[in-house]
């Protein structure tokens, strides 16, 4: 438990302990679990009723999948 | 008038009670609940036994277990399914909770959770390299602790899969 002194959180601790499991995983579960755990969000901006703008900010582990799908 | 209605309400509450009680399937096991985030593993299953990694120790859970709630670390959940059964289901658990409720039924919520057999043997040696040296190699306070709960987890990967 000395993480609890170092400031981490057990939110931070359990993720952390998650993704070391994720990493050790064989391929394709690996590749398969870490899309399906990925995480994004898309921005749309309207003006007068029209779509003018998206974005879509993916985290990294997302960004990475999807560059291996696009392949 | 109210006692009436407390006596009816307490004769469908031990009608209910006695079917969940007569279920044969739940008449010697478990109802197991067992999920990750995305996706249940496990829902209201019959299983006769499920050993748990509690962070406080191991322990195993029959119908009956005293009622109790209990953190886990990372750590195998083995699942003997009927009894005499000796090849047991494993799941390798990052971190959860365990809760084992006063009507036979145990609920296991893990952050992540992936069958033992998925993992990667040389990975796991590899990582298990890798964060010791790290957690000899860093002084940052922060970064030790993290290159710790590394070396933590990808320690019990490696005793899980007997791999030193």
């Amino acid at each position: 438990m000395s993480w609890r002194a170092a400031g981490i959180t057990f939110l931070k601790y359990s993720q952390l302990c998650a993704e070391h499991v994720r990493e050790a995983l064989k391929e394709p579960m690996k590749a398969k679990k870490i899309a399906s755990e990925g995480l994004h969000v898309r921005i749309m901006k309207y003006e007068g009723g029209k779509r003018v703008k998206t974005e879509i900010i993916e985290d990294a582990a997302t960004a990475a999948a999807t560059a291996a799908a696009n392949k | 008038m109210f006692r009436s209605v407390v006596m009816r309400a307490a004769r469908t509450a031990l009608r209910a009670e006695e079917a969940a009680a007569s279920d044969p399937a739940f008449a010697t096991k478990l109802k197991f609940n067992f999920s990750i985030p995305s996706t249940p593993i496990y829902a209201a299953a019959p299983v006769r036994m499920v050993i748990v990694p509690g962070a406080s120790g191991v322990f195993g859970v029959l119908k009956d277990h005293v009622p109790t709630t209990a953190a886990m670390k990372p750590g195998v959940v083995q699942i003997q399914e009927n009894e005499g059964e000796t090849e047991l289901k494993q799941y390798f658990v990052s971190g959860g909770f365990a809760f084992v409720k006063p009507d036979s039924s145990l609920d296991i919520q893990a952050v992540e959770a992936v069958k033992l057999e998925d993992l990667d043997v040389e990975a796991v040696k590899k990582g298990v390299a890798n964060y010791s040296a790290l957690v000899s190699s860093t002084t940052d306070e922060k970064e030790k602790a993290q290159a710790e709960i590394g070396l933590e987890v990808y320690q019990a990967m490696a005793a899980a899969l007997n791999a030193a």
